[in-house]
Protein backbone atom coordinates (compact mmCIF):
# COMPACT_ATOMS: atom_id res chain seq x y z
CA UNK A 1 0.00 0.00 0.00
CA UNK A 2 2.84 2.14 1.00
CA UNK A 3 4.45 1.32 -2.49
CA UNK A 4 1.68 1.67 -4.31
CA UNK A 5 1.13 5.43 -3.14
CA UNK A 6 4.32 6.47 -3.46
CA UNK A 7 4.47 5.18 -6.89
CA UNK A 8 1.40 7.59 -7.47
CA UNK A 9 2.86 10.94 -5.99
CA UNK A 10 6.10 9.93 -8.54
CA UNK A 11 3.51 9.79 -11.35
CA UNK A 12 1.85 13.16 -10.33
CA UNK A 13 5.18 14.25 -10.20
CA UNK A 14 6.05 12.98 -13.47
CA UNK A 15 2.44 14.34 -14.72
CA UNK A 16 2.80 17.82 -13.52
CA UNK A 17 6.18 18.37 -14.70
CA UNK A 18 5.62 17.23 -18.05
CA UNK A 19 2.77 19.58 -17.83
CA UNK A 20 4.41 22.31 -16.89
CA UNK A 21 6.94 21.49 -19.94
CA UNK A 22 3.95 21.43 -22.50
CA UNK A 23 2.47 24.81 -20.56
CA UNK A 24 5.91 26.45 -21.83
CA UNK A 25 6.33 24.87 -25.42
CA UNK A 26 2.59 26.04 -25.97
CA UNK A 27 3.73 30.18 -25.58
CA UNK A 28 6.63 29.69 -28.28
CA UNK A 29 4.10 27.48 -30.73
CA UNK A 30 3.13 28.75 -33.92
CA UNK A 31 0.01 29.42 -34.34
CA UNK A 32 -1.69 30.47 -37.99
CA UNK A 33 -2.64 34.36 -38.59
CA UNK A 34 -5.38 35.68 -40.87
CA UNK A 35 -5.36 39.37 -42.60
CA UNK A 36 -7.17 41.20 -44.30
CA UNK A 37 -5.69 44.37 -46.26
CA UNK A 38 -6.77 47.64 -48.40
CA UNK A 39 -4.61 48.15 -51.38
CA UNK A 40 -4.19 52.22 -50.86
CA UNK A 41 -1.96 52.44 -54.31
CA UNK A 42 -5.18 52.87 -55.85
CA UNK A 43 -6.62 55.93 -54.18
CA UNK A 44 -3.06 57.56 -55.02
CA UNK A 45 -3.06 56.79 -58.99
CA UNK A 46 -6.27 58.63 -58.70
CA UNK A 47 -4.70 61.75 -57.68
CA UNK A 48 -2.52 61.61 -60.56
CA UNK A 49 -4.74 60.63 -63.03
CA UNK A 50 -8.26 61.18 -62.32
CA UNK A 51 -9.61 59.16 -64.95
CA UNK A 52 -8.65 55.79 -63.37
CA UNK A 53 -10.15 54.00 -60.31
CA UNK A 54 -8.77 50.89 -58.96
CA UNK A 55 -9.46 49.27 -55.59
CA UNK A 56 -7.93 46.11 -53.92
CA UNK A 57 -7.93 44.30 -51.24
CA UNK A 58 -6.15 41.25 -49.62
CA UNK A 59 -6.35 38.25 -47.84
CA UNK A 60 -3.19 36.20 -45.90
CA UNK A 61 -3.28 33.09 -44.32
CA UNK A 62 -0.04 32.42 -42.35
CA UNK A 63 -0.66 28.71 -42.67
CA UNK A 64 2.85 28.19 -41.05
CA UNK A 65 5.61 29.65 -40.03
CA UNK A 66 6.92 32.55 -42.75
CA UNK A 67 4.65 30.98 -45.07
CA UNK A 68 2.17 33.23 -46.32
CA UNK A 69 -0.91 31.90 -48.18
CA UNK A 70 -2.12 35.35 -50.27
CA UNK A 71 -5.41 36.02 -52.28
CA UNK A 72 -6.11 39.46 -53.97
CA UNK A 73 -9.07 41.19 -55.75
CA UNK A 74 -9.85 43.94 -56.85
CA UNK A 75 -11.71 46.21 -59.60
CA UNK A 76 -10.76 48.62 -61.97
CA UNK A 77 -12.97 51.67 -63.46
CA UNK A 78 -11.68 54.22 -66.58
CA UNK A 79 -13.62 56.70 -67.75
CA UNK A 80 -11.58 59.04 -70.65
CA UNK A 81 -13.44 62.19 -71.97
CA UNK A 82 -11.32 64.15 -74.62
CA UNK A 83 -12.20 66.21 -77.92
CA UNK A 84 -11.21 63.35 -79.55
CA UNK A 85 -11.93 60.09 -78.19
CA UNK A 86 -14.17 58.44 -75.37
CA UNK A 87 -12.15 55.55 -74.12
CA UNK A 88 -14.49 53.52 -71.10
CA UNK A 89 -13.45 50.32 -69.16
CA UNK A 90 -14.20 48.14 -66.20
CA UNK A 91 -12.83 45.02 -64.76
CA UNK A 92 -11.33 42.89 -61.96
CA UNK A 93 -8.70 40.98 -61.17
CA UNK A 94 -7.77 38.13 -59.02
CA UNK A 95 -4.38 37.36 -57.66
CA UNK A 96 -2.99 34.16 -55.75
CA UNK A 97 0.27 33.17 -54.51
CA UNK A 98 2.69 32.69 -51.55
CA UNK A 99 4.51 35.57 -49.71
CA UNK A 100 7.62 33.99 -48.00
CA UNK A 101 8.39 36.34 -44.93
CA UNK A 102 12.59 36.79 -44.24
CA UNK A 103 12.16 37.81 -40.51
CA UNK A 104 12.51 34.20 -38.94
CA UNK A 105 14.74 34.60 -35.67
CA UNK A 106 12.11 36.40 -33.46
CA UNK A 107 8.35 34.54 -33.62
CA UNK A 108 7.38 37.07 -31.62
CA UNK A 109 8.19 40.13 -33.44
CA UNK A 110 4.76 41.28 -33.74
CA UNK A 111 3.96 40.07 -37.22
CA UNK A 112 6.46 42.11 -38.60
CA UNK A 113 7.72 41.05 -42.21
CA UNK A 114 10.30 41.93 -44.39
CA UNK A 115 9.32 39.62 -47.56
CA UNK A 116 9.39 38.27 -50.90
CA UNK A 117 5.64 37.49 -52.91
CA UNK A 118 5.34 35.63 -55.68
CA UNK A 119 1.60 35.71 -57.37
CA UNK A 120 -0.33 34.29 -60.70
CA UNK A 121 -2.75 36.83 -61.71
CA UNK A 122 -6.05 36.68 -63.39
CA UNK A 123 -7.34 40.09 -65.16
CA UNK A 124 -10.54 40.64 -66.99
CA UNK A 125 -12.40 43.93 -68.08
CA UNK A 126 -14.86 44.99 -71.00
CA UNK A 127 -14.21 48.21 -72.38
CA UNK A 128 -15.26 50.72 -75.55
CA UNK A 129 -14.73 53.72 -77.41
CA UNK A 130 -18.14 54.68 -78.34
CA UNK A 131 -16.49 58.19 -80.01
CA UNK A 132 -13.01 58.13 -82.14
CA UNK A 133 -12.14 60.77 -84.05
CA UNK A 134 -8.90 61.37 -85.77
CA UNK A 135 -7.85 64.37 -87.05
CA UNK A 136 -5.40 63.86 -90.61
CA UNK A 137 -4.81 67.50 -91.38
CA UNK A 138 -4.44 67.15 -95.28
CA UNK A 139 -7.33 64.71 -96.41
CA UNK A 140 -9.92 65.23 -93.36
CA UNK A 141 -10.83 63.47 -89.83
CA UNK A 142 -12.21 60.12 -89.86
CA UNK A 143 -14.17 58.74 -87.47
CA UNK A 144 -14.93 55.63 -85.83
CA UNK A 145 -15.53 54.09 -82.69
CA UNK A 146 -15.17 50.32 -81.15
CA UNK A 147 -18.07 48.55 -79.58
CA UNK A 148 -17.94 47.29 -76.29
CA UNK A 149 -15.47 44.23 -75.89
CA UNK A 150 -14.24 41.98 -73.34
CA UNK A 151 -10.55 41.56 -73.17
CA UNK A 152 -8.38 38.62 -70.58
CA UNK A 153 -5.03 38.35 -69.64
CA UNK A 154 -3.26 36.39 -66.90
CA UNK A 155 0.43 36.82 -65.74
CA UNK A 156 3.00 35.77 -63.42
CA UNK A 157 4.15 38.31 -60.93
CA UNK A 158 7.24 38.41 -57.89
CA UNK A 159 7.91 41.00 -55.36
CA UNK A 160 8.83 42.08 -52.25
CA UNK A 161 8.18 44.60 -49.45
CA UNK A 162 7.78 45.26 -46.34
CA UNK A 163 4.75 45.05 -43.11
CA UNK A 164 5.18 46.89 -39.90
CA UNK A 165 3.43 47.52 -36.65
CA UNK A 166 1.42 50.69 -36.36
CA UNK A 167 -0.89 49.87 -33.14
CA UNK A 168 -2.93 47.57 -31.78
CA UNK A 169 -3.66 44.80 -34.55
CA UNK A 170 -3.25 47.85 -37.80
CA UNK A 171 -0.29 47.33 -39.83
CA UNK A 172 0.77 48.94 -42.94
CA UNK A 173 3.21 47.76 -45.43
CA UNK A 174 4.62 48.25 -49.18
CA UNK A 175 4.79 45.61 -51.90
CA UNK A 176 6.81 46.30 -55.38
CA UNK A 177 6.09 44.70 -57.73
CA UNK A 178 6.93 43.23 -61.01
CA UNK A 179 4.72 41.47 -63.60
CA UNK A 180 5.25 39.63 -66.55
CA UNK A 181 2.54 38.84 -69.25
CA UNK A 182 2.06 35.18 -69.52
CA UNK A 183 -0.97 35.35 -72.38
CA UNK A 184 -4.01 37.79 -73.77
CA UNK A 185 -7.14 37.20 -74.73
CA UNK A 186 -8.40 40.17 -76.73
CA UNK A 187 -12.12 40.69 -77.43
CA UNK A 188 -11.58 42.77 -80.28
CA UNK A 189 -9.07 44.76 -81.64
CA UNK A 190 -8.67 47.45 -79.50
CA UNK A 191 -5.63 47.55 -77.08
CA UNK A 192 -6.95 48.23 -73.40
CA UNK A 193 -5.53 51.29 -71.87
CA UNK A 194 -5.08 49.61 -68.40
CA UNK A 195 -5.06 45.73 -67.67
CA UNK A 196 -7.33 45.03 -64.53
CA UNK A 197 -4.49 43.88 -61.73
CA UNK A 198 -1.75 44.49 -64.01
CA UNK A 199 -1.31 47.87 -64.43
CA UNK A 200 -0.44 49.91 -67.55
CA UNK A 201 -0.89 47.93 -70.73
CA UNK A 202 2.82 48.98 -72.34
CA UNK A 203 4.32 45.61 -73.34
CA UNK A 204 4.85 42.43 -72.03
CA UNK A 205 6.00 44.07 -68.32
CA UNK A 206 4.07 46.08 -65.22
CA UNK A 207 6.00 47.56 -62.35
CA UNK A 208 3.78 48.73 -59.55
CA UNK A 209 4.43 49.88 -55.92
CA UNK A 210 0.94 48.49 -53.84
CA UNK A 211 0.72 50.53 -50.47
CA UNK A 212 -1.35 48.49 -48.11
CA UNK A 213 -3.09 48.66 -44.61
CA UNK A 214 -3.86 45.67 -42.88
CA UNK A 215 -5.65 44.36 -40.10
CA UNK A 216 -4.36 40.91 -38.23
CA UNK A 217 -6.66 39.19 -37.06
CA UNK A 218 -5.80 38.14 -33.22
CA UNK A 219 -5.37 34.34 -33.07
CA UNK A 220 -7.15 32.42 -30.60
CA UNK A 221 -5.39 31.34 -27.21
CA UNK B 1 10.23 56.53 -43.61
CA UNK B 2 6.65 56.99 -44.69
CA UNK B 3 7.80 60.20 -46.31
CA UNK B 4 9.80 58.71 -48.19
CA UNK B 5 7.58 55.60 -48.83
CA UNK B 6 5.00 58.22 -50.03
CA UNK B 7 7.17 59.84 -52.06
CA UNK B 8 8.60 56.80 -53.65
CA UNK B 9 4.47 56.16 -54.54
CA UNK B 10 4.37 59.33 -56.05
CA UNK B 11 7.55 58.99 -58.79
CA UNK B 12 6.52 55.50 -59.70
CA UNK B 13 2.77 56.27 -60.55
CA UNK B 14 4.13 59.49 -61.89
CA UNK B 15 6.28 57.77 -63.99
CA UNK B 16 3.49 56.02 -65.27
CA UNK B 17 1.36 59.18 -66.51
CA UNK B 18 2.10 61.20 -69.59
CA UNK B 19 0.09 64.98 -69.30
CA UNK B 20 1.19 65.84 -73.13
CA UNK B 21 0.85 63.58 -75.83
CA UNK B 22 3.69 62.95 -77.21
CA UNK B 23 3.08 60.61 -80.12
CA UNK B 24 1.76 61.56 -83.30
CA UNK B 25 -1.68 60.41 -84.54
CA UNK B 26 -1.34 61.08 -88.27
CA UNK B 27 1.12 57.99 -89.14
CA UNK B 28 3.00 59.07 -92.48
CA UNK B 29 3.80 56.66 -95.45
CA UNK B 30 7.65 57.34 -96.13
CA UNK B 31 9.00 56.66 -99.54
CA UNK B 32 12.39 56.69 -101.05
CA UNK B 33 13.88 57.61 -104.45
CA UNK B 34 16.13 55.24 -105.72
CA UNK B 35 17.97 54.62 -108.90
CA UNK B 36 17.62 50.68 -110.10
CA UNK B 37 21.49 50.60 -110.04
CA UNK B 38 22.13 48.05 -107.49
CA UNK B 39 25.00 48.33 -105.34
CA UNK B 40 25.59 45.73 -103.13
CA UNK B 41 22.20 43.93 -103.38
CA UNK B 42 19.94 47.29 -102.85
CA UNK B 43 18.91 49.88 -105.52
CA UNK B 44 21.29 53.07 -105.01
CA UNK B 45 19.91 56.10 -103.18
CA UNK B 46 18.88 58.88 -105.96
CA UNK B 47 18.74 62.65 -105.18
CA UNK B 48 15.43 64.20 -107.51
CA UNK B 49 16.67 67.94 -108.42
CA UNK B 50 13.20 69.57 -107.43
CA UNK B 51 10.07 68.16 -106.74
CA UNK B 52 6.29 69.14 -106.69
CA UNK B 53 3.55 66.91 -104.98
CA UNK B 54 0.13 66.68 -104.58
CA UNK B 55 -2.70 64.42 -103.41
CA UNK B 56 -4.99 63.59 -106.83
CA UNK B 57 -7.94 66.00 -106.69
CA UNK B 58 -5.86 68.68 -104.55
CA UNK B 59 -3.97 70.27 -107.19
CA UNK B 60 -4.70 73.54 -104.23
CA UNK B 61 -3.03 71.74 -101.82
CA UNK B 62 0.81 71.01 -102.35
CA UNK B 63 2.51 68.16 -100.27
CA UNK B 64 5.80 69.59 -101.70
CA UNK B 65 6.13 72.87 -103.79
CA UNK B 66 8.89 72.43 -106.13
CA UNK B 67 11.21 71.52 -103.03
CA UNK B 68 14.79 71.16 -104.21
CA UNK B 69 17.54 68.40 -103.49
CA UNK B 70 14.97 65.51 -102.75
CA UNK B 71 15.69 61.71 -101.34
CA UNK B 72 12.61 60.96 -99.62
CA UNK B 73 9.22 62.42 -98.61
CA UNK B 74 6.78 61.87 -96.15
CA UNK B 75 2.71 61.64 -97.30
CA UNK B 76 -0.73 61.97 -96.08
CA UNK B 77 -2.34 58.49 -96.54
CA UNK B 78 -6.36 59.07 -96.97
CA UNK B 79 -7.52 57.75 -93.51
CA UNK B 80 -11.37 57.69 -94.83
CA UNK B 81 -11.00 55.38 -97.97
CA UNK B 82 -8.47 52.31 -98.43
CA UNK B 83 -6.85 54.46 -101.87
CA UNK B 84 -4.79 56.90 -102.06
CA UNK B 85 -3.10 58.81 -104.99
CA UNK B 86 -0.26 60.78 -105.23
CA UNK B 87 0.51 63.41 -108.26
CA UNK B 88 4.62 63.46 -108.46
CA UNK B 89 5.74 66.67 -110.91
CA UNK B 90 9.48 66.02 -111.76
CA UNK B 91 12.15 68.27 -113.13
CA UNK B 92 11.02 69.39 -116.94
CA UNK B 93 7.60 69.08 -115.81
CA UNK B 94 7.92 64.75 -116.21
CA UNK B 95 4.73 64.00 -114.00
CA UNK B 96 3.54 60.51 -112.75
CA UNK B 97 0.56 59.61 -110.73
CA UNK B 98 1.15 56.79 -107.81
CA UNK B 99 -1.76 55.00 -106.58
CA UNK B 100 -1.75 53.18 -103.46
CA UNK B 101 -3.97 50.60 -101.91
CA UNK B 102 -4.26 49.56 -98.08
CA UNK B 103 -6.41 48.63 -95.02
CA UNK B 104 -6.82 50.98 -92.59
CA UNK B 105 -6.85 50.08 -88.37
CA UNK B 106 -8.09 52.38 -85.40
CA UNK B 107 -5.40 51.83 -82.92
CA UNK B 108 -5.20 52.86 -79.12
CA UNK B 109 -2.72 55.14 -78.02
CA UNK B 110 -3.10 56.03 -74.89
CA UNK B 111 -5.53 58.25 -72.69
CA UNK B 112 -3.87 61.53 -73.69
CA UNK B 113 -3.12 61.01 -77.21
CA UNK B 114 -6.55 59.20 -78.06
CA UNK B 115 -6.31 56.94 -81.12
CA UNK B 116 -3.89 56.69 -84.31
CA UNK B 117 -4.89 55.46 -88.04
CA UNK B 118 -2.37 52.24 -88.82
CA UNK B 119 -1.97 51.44 -92.74
CA UNK B 120 -1.54 48.27 -93.71
CA UNK B 121 -0.43 48.90 -97.53
CA UNK B 122 -1.47 45.86 -100.23
CA UNK B 123 -0.68 47.15 -103.35
CA UNK B 124 0.32 50.14 -105.30
CA UNK B 125 0.87 51.57 -109.14
CA UNK B 126 2.14 53.80 -111.23
CA UNK B 127 2.07 55.29 -114.27
CA UNK B 128 5.67 54.81 -116.46
CA UNK B 129 6.82 58.66 -117.61
CA UNK B 130 9.55 58.76 -114.66
CA UNK B 131 9.02 56.27 -112.12
CA UNK B 132 10.43 52.13 -113.40
CA UNK B 133 9.51 50.58 -110.45
CA UNK B 134 8.82 50.19 -106.87
CA UNK B 135 9.86 48.39 -103.82
CA UNK B 136 7.22 47.16 -100.76
CA UNK B 137 10.12 47.34 -98.15
CA UNK B 138 7.75 47.81 -94.69
CA UNK B 139 3.93 47.13 -95.10
CA UNK B 140 2.44 48.31 -91.72
CA UNK B 141 2.40 52.52 -91.81
CA UNK B 142 2.64 53.59 -87.87
CA UNK B 143 4.71 55.61 -85.89
CA UNK B 144 8.17 54.02 -86.84
CA UNK B 145 9.97 56.07 -88.91
CA UNK B 146 11.21 52.98 -91.57
CA UNK B 147 10.91 53.78 -94.99
CA UNK B 148 7.83 51.53 -96.54
CA UNK B 149 8.25 52.31 -100.03
CA UNK B 150 11.16 52.55 -102.61
CA UNK B 151 10.45 54.38 -105.67
CA UNK B 152 12.72 53.49 -108.74
CA UNK B 153 13.24 55.92 -111.39
CA UNK B 154 14.56 56.21 -115.36
CA UNK B 155 17.47 58.12 -115.25
CA UNK B 156 17.62 61.58 -116.03
CA UNK B 157 17.25 62.48 -119.62
CA UNK B 158 20.75 64.47 -118.47
CA UNK B 159 22.53 61.47 -117.55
Amino acid sequence: MKNISKYFFILILAFSFTAKAQQEADTLVFRPSLSLGYDVSGLVLNLLEPEVFMHGASLGYEWRPNWIAALEVGSMNIGVERETHNYEARGVFLRAGVSYNLLQDNPRMQGEEIFLSFRYGFGSLSHEAPRITVDEPYWGSVEGSFERAGYSAHWAEIGGGLKARLFWHIYMGWDLRLRLMLARNPGSEMNPYYISGFGRNKGNSAVMLHYSVYYKFPFRK
Amino acid sequence: MLLVLLAGLFCLAGCQNEEVCEETTANRLRMGFYTPVVTSGSPTPYTVDSLTMYGVGRPDSLIYNNRKSVRSVELPLNPTTNRTGFVLIFPENITDTLWIDYQTELNFISAECGFAVFFDIEQASHTNNRISFFQINQNLVTNSLEEHIKILLYPDSGL
